[in-house]
C-alpha cells in the first residue's frame, strides 16, 4: 500500500520539476493569440511553427547573440581545461617557491562572491580599452573558473601512481611529452569534469556578461534572451519561448547522452571545493 | 614524492605560468584592489579619484534605509530558502535511492533544471508566474484553489517567498545529486543491524541515516549557504529588486550601487558585507555539524 503512496509522490515531483519545460515547449507551438487568450489554454488550439520562423525572420540579433556565447565559451573552456591540467600537473609533482601559498591563494578566492571582482575588473578592463569586447569577457571567465579546475586536476595527478612518469623520464622523455602523451590520458575523467563543469558555468554565466558588454550586438546569449524579454514587454513570449527553446535543447541533448558526468562533476566540484 | 626538480626548472615555469599570470591579474589584484576601494569613496562617473574613507563606507551602511531591507531580505530569503532546499533534496534523494522502479528517471527530471541557465529560468517562470495569463493561476483556479491565486511577483507580501520557490526548482537537483552520493555511501548492514534491534524506519533514519550524513551536510551546507545569500540573477531579472525593495537582495543591491549608481566605493563595502555573511555561515555551518560529532 505505502509502496503506492511513494510512487504517486515520485509521478507528482516528477511532473513539478518538469511542467515548466512542458510550458515553455508548448508556448512555443502556439499562434500568438492562443497565448494571450483569456481564459487560458493549456493546450494550442493548433500547432505551428510561426514562433521559431519569427525569430529568424525578425531580429538577427538572435543569431548573433548565439555566436557571441559559441565563442565566448569554446575559447574559454578551452584554455581552462588547457591551463588547468599543465599547473594542475605542475602543483601536483613540482614543488617551488611559493606553491602552497598560491594554491592558498585558490581557495581563497574560491571562497569570496564573485561581484567582488567585478568591479576592479570593470575599472581596469576600461582602461585598457578592452571593455565590450569577447577578450574582455573571456579572460575573467578563466580566471573565476582557474582555482576550482587547477584544484580538480591536481587531485587527479596526485592520484596516479609515480612509476609511469618515472619510467618515462628515465626513457628520455621530456616532462612536456610525458605530460601530453603519457599523463592527459590517463586523467581524462577529471578533464571531462572539468570540461563540462566549466562549459555550464561560462555559458550561463549572467553578471559580468551584462555588466562587461555595454553594446548590444556584443551580448551573450542569456543576456541578449532577457533584453529581448525586456524590449518585448509583455507581449512577445511565443517569440521568446521559441528562442529558450532552442537554447535549451543542445544543452539537453548533451546532458541526456553524457549524464554521468554532469553527475560527477557535481560531485567532485563540490567535494573538492 | 617530489620528482627533481632543477633540470625541469623552465618547464615548470611554462606549465604554471599562464595560470599564476591570469589568476593574479583577474583575481588576486583585484581582490585587493576592491579591498582599497571599500575604503573609499568613488563614482565612477563623477569622481576624479577615489577618496579615501576608511569605515565610512560601513558606518553608512547601517544607517542607509535601503541595506537594511536588502540585509533583512537577504536573511529572510536565505532561512526559507536554504531550509527549503536542504528538505526537499534530501526527501527526493531518499526516494531516488529507494529502490523503486523508474527513479533513474526522476533523478534525471529534478536535475534537468540545474542546466537551464539561471538568469533563462528568471524569464520561463517571470511568464508561469504572470498574474494574468501565468499558467500557475490557471492551473490553481482548475483546481478551485482560487483563493491561492496570487500577483506573484508584484504583491510584495509573496514576490520573495516566489523567488525562493523558484530557485529551490532550479538548485535542488545539485543537493539531491550530493546526498544521493552520501546516502550510496552507507553500509547496508548499519540499516541491517538496525532492524534486528528492532528500529522501526523513523529511528533507522534518525540514528543511521542522519549521522552518517555528517560530511555530505558541511558539503551541501556550505555550498547552500552561498547560493542562499549570493542572489543576484533571480532579483535582477524576474523582478528588479521590486515591488519598492521587496526583492532587493544585498547582492543585488550591491551591484545596482556599482552599476547603476557608479557608486563603486560603497558597491565594494556592501559587496564584501555579502563575503562576510557567507563566511559566517559556511563557519556556523561546519561549526554545528562538527561539535556533534564529538558526541556521536
Amino acid at each position: 500500500m505505502s509502496r503506492w503512496i511513494f510512487y504517486a509522490i515520485a509521478i507528482f515531483t516528477g511532473f513539478l520539476f518538469l511542467a515548466p519545460f512542458l510550458w515553455i515547449l508548448l508556448t512555443s507551438l502556439k499562434t500568438d493569440k492562443d497565448i494571450y487568450s483569456l481564459p487560458i489554454r493549456i493546450f494550442p488550439r493548433e500547432v505551428t511553427l510561426e514562433q521559431y520562423i519569427g525569430i529568424f525572420q525578425g531580429s538577427a540579433k538572435l543569431g548573433i547573440y548565439f555566436t557571441n556565447s559559441v565563442v565566448v565559451t569554446i575559447i574559454s573552456v578551452a584554455a581552462i581545461v588547457l591551463l588547468s591540467s599543465m599547473s594542475g600537473y605542475g602543483f601536483a609533482r613540482y614543488r617551488f617557491f611559493g606553491d602552497t601559498l598560491f594554491i592558498g591563494f585558490l581557495l581563497l578566492v574560491m571562497a569570496v562572491p564573485w561581484a567582488v571582482y567585478l568591479v576592479p575588473i570593470y575599472i581596469m578592463e576600461f582602461k585598457l580599452h578592452i571593455l565590450n569586447s569577447k577578450i574582455g569577457l573571456i579572460l575573467p571567465y578563466i580566471a573565476l573558473n582557474l582555482p576550482l579546475a587547477i584544484l580538480i586536476m591536481r587531485g587527479n595527478f596526485r592520484g596516479v601512481s609515480k612509476e609511469i612518469e618515472e619510467a618515462a623520464l628515465v626513457d628520455g622523455c621530456s616532462v612536456m611529452q610525458t605530460w601530453a602523451r603519457i599523463m592527459m590520458p590517463i586523467v581524462k575523467p577529471g578533464l571531462a569534469t572539468v570540461f563540462i563543469f566549466t562549459s555550464i558555468q561560462v555559458w550561463e554565466e549572467f553578471m559580468f556578461a551584462r555588466t562587461l558588454i555595454t553594446d548590444y550586438l556584443n551580448w551573450t546569449l542569456p543576456v541578449g534572451i532577457t533584453m529581448l524579454r525586456n524590449e518585448a514587454q509583455s507581449w512577445a513570449f511565443g517569440t521568446l519561448s521559441a528562442a529558450i527553446v532552442l537554447c535549451l535543447i543542445p544543452l539537453l541533448v548533451v546532458f541526456l547522452s553524457a549524464q554521468q558526468y554532469f553527475i560527477r562533476g557535481i560531485t567532485e566540484g563540490a567535494i573538492k571545493g | 614524492m617530489r620528482i627533481g626538480l632543477r633540470k625541469h626548472f623552465s618547464i615548470i615555469a611554462l606549465f604554471i605560468l599562464p595560470s599564476m599570470l591570469i589568476v593574479g591579474l583577474f583575481m588576486i589584484y583585484p581582490l585587493f584592489h576592491s579591498i582599497y576601494l571599500s575604503l573609499t569613496e568613488y563614482n565612477f562617473v563623477y569622481s576624479e579619484k577615489p577618496q579615501f574613507v576608511g569605515l565610512g563606507n560601513y558606518v553608512d551602511m547601517f544607517s542607509d534605509p535601503e541595506f537594511i531591507i536588502a540585509t533583512k531580505n537577504t536573511l529572510i530569503f536565505a532561512v526559507c530558502f536554504f531550509t527549503l532546499l536542504m528538505i526537499v533534496s534530501l526527501a527526493i534523494a531518499l526516494l531516488v535511492t529507494s529502490g523503486l522502479r523508474g527513479m533513474k528517471t526522476l533523478r534525471t527530471i529534478v536535475f534537468m533544471p540545474v542546466i537551464v541557465a539561471l538568469s533563462l529560468t528568471g524569464v520561463i517562470f517571470q511568464w508561469i508566474l504572470n498574474e494574468r495569463f501565468g499558467v500557475l493561476n490557471h492551473v490553481l483556479e482548475l483546481l478551485h484553489l482560487d483563493v491561492l491565486t496570487r500577483n506573484w511577483l508584484g504583491d510584495s507580501d509573496v514576490a520573495l517567498f516566489s523567488l525562493v520557490l523558484v530557485s529551490v526548482w532550479r538548485y535542488t537537483g545539485i543537493v539531491m545529486i550530493l546526498f544521493v552520493a552520501g546516502l550510496q555511501a552507507i553500509p547496508e548492514d548499519l540499516y541491517e543491524a538496525a532492524k534486528l534491534d528492532g528500529a522501526n524506519w523513523w529511528n533507522r533514519f534518525v540514528y543511521v541515516t542522519l549521522p552518517n550524513l555528517k560530511e555530505t551536510f558541511v558539503v551541501t551546507g556550505v555550498w547552500g549557504a552561498m547560493n542562499s545569500i549570493k542572489v543576484f540573477e533571480q532579483p535582477f531579472i524576474m523582478t528588479y529588486g521590486g515591488p519598492g525593495s521587496a526583492t532587493t537582495t544585498l547582492y543585488f543591491y550591491s551591484w545596482r550601487n556599482s552599476f547603476e549608481f557608479f557608486e563603486m566605493g560603497y558597491g565594494s563595502s556592501v559587496a564584501y558585507f555579502v563575503a562576510i555573511l557567507v563566511l559566517v555561515a559556511s563557519a556556523i555551518n561546519i561549526f554545528i555539524l562538527n561539535r556533534n560529532k564529538h558526541l556521536a
